[in-house]
């Protein structure tokens, strides 16, 4: 059975606890800024405001939680080529819906 | 080439996986392309949900509102701190504080099962009234296709996560163990590593199942 890897060998700079505690706290200011934008009368705009500020929590959890600030390329490029792959998805269905 | 000389040639050559700086690069590569592909198998849902909402857009904000808002956010609360607990784990063991770090996992490992439990109290509810996946579906007060199909991808999106955070729950069991009999120290803990990332993963899923099914109508 493999052993676990031996460390602290190339790692990379890992987040500091000042910056976890401020990113949970954005986390927390964002999900009540989430909150209240669905009971705020925005109409048709509330998927947009919703998304847009699920997508920043999703980037702070992922530059500071997941250390991908700190990470190198592969990781980083895997990273958005998962995004526009999703992006390419949607987009591709939600045209299909509409214009079928 | 025969076994003896393949045999040979293994011992004069060392895997290149022996350093622990390779192994660790490789570790991380694989996990990052085990992140991207299970990210691919929500955006599946994700953009399923997508072209369903595109063409049942009124049945799907009705059946939104029937989803219990105050459960699926007090989740997002949970998942967001057990997703803060686990980064602090890492960074308590990288401090090589193992007590903080134990402290940290097991918040993560009781939030997890408090989301859980929440989401099981919703899933009851839910059946209770009838509304169910599929053919099962029976609440007359939403008799409507689209809020069928709402609640059948709810049932799928909300299942799958669910399955994620078991097994997510079940990582950090065992990490809790390593860390406890210090088989994950300051020295060595590129799994807290990796099953912190895996759990961040699973917060990130929940981040956009959230207002997609609980707060956009």
């Amino acid at each position: 059975m493999a052993t676990p890897v031996s460390h602290p060998v190339n790692e990379p700079e890992s987040a500091s606890g000042r910056a976890l505690r401020w990113a949970f706290l954005a986390l927390l200011v964002l999900t009540g800024l989430s909150w209240a934008g669905a009971h705020a009368p925005l109409g048709h705009l509330h998927g947009l405001f919703a998304l847009g500020v699920a997508a920043i929590k999703a980037l702070v959890v992922a530059f500071v939680f997941m250390e991908l600030r700190h990470a190198g390329f592969v990781p980083r490029f895997i990273a958005l080529l998962t995004l526009l792959f999703i992006g390419l998805m949607c987009t591709g269905i939600v045209a299909d819906a509409l214009w079928r | 080439m025969s076994r003896e000389s393949a045999a040979l040639a293994s011992q004069a050559e060392p895997s290149p996986y022996a350093q622990p700086e390779t192994r660790r690069a490789a570790l991380t590569l694989a996990i990052w392309v085990f992140l991207g592909s299970e990210t691919m198998l929500f955006a599946g849902l994700f953009a399923l949900y997508t072209g369903y909402r595109a063409l049942y857009g009124a049945d799907f904000a009705h059946a939104a509102a029937f989803n219990e808002e105050w459960i699926g956010s007090l989740n997002t609360f949970v998942l967001i701190s057990s997703s803060f607990f686990a980064a602090w784990a890492l960074h308590a063991v990288r401090a090589g504080r193992r007590v903080m770090a134990l402290a940290s996992l097991c918040a993560v490992i009781a939030l997890g099962l408090c989301f859980l439990g929440l989401k099981s109290l919703e899933y009851y509810d839910h059946l209770s009234r009838g509304i169910a996946p599929g053919q099962f579906y029976t609440f007359t007060r939403l008799p409507q296709h689209g809020a069928r199909l709402f609640f059948t991808l709810y049932y799928f999106m909300t299942g799958l996560h669910a399955l994620h955070v078991i097994v997510g729950l079940s990582i950090m069991a065992w990490l809790l163990h390593r860390v406890h009999r210090k088989r994950t120290t300051r020295e060595r803990h590129v799994e807290l590593e990796l099953g912190a990332l895996y759990w961040h993963l699973v917060d990130i899923v929940w981040i956009f199942l959230w207002p997609l099914l609980y707060l956009i109508r």
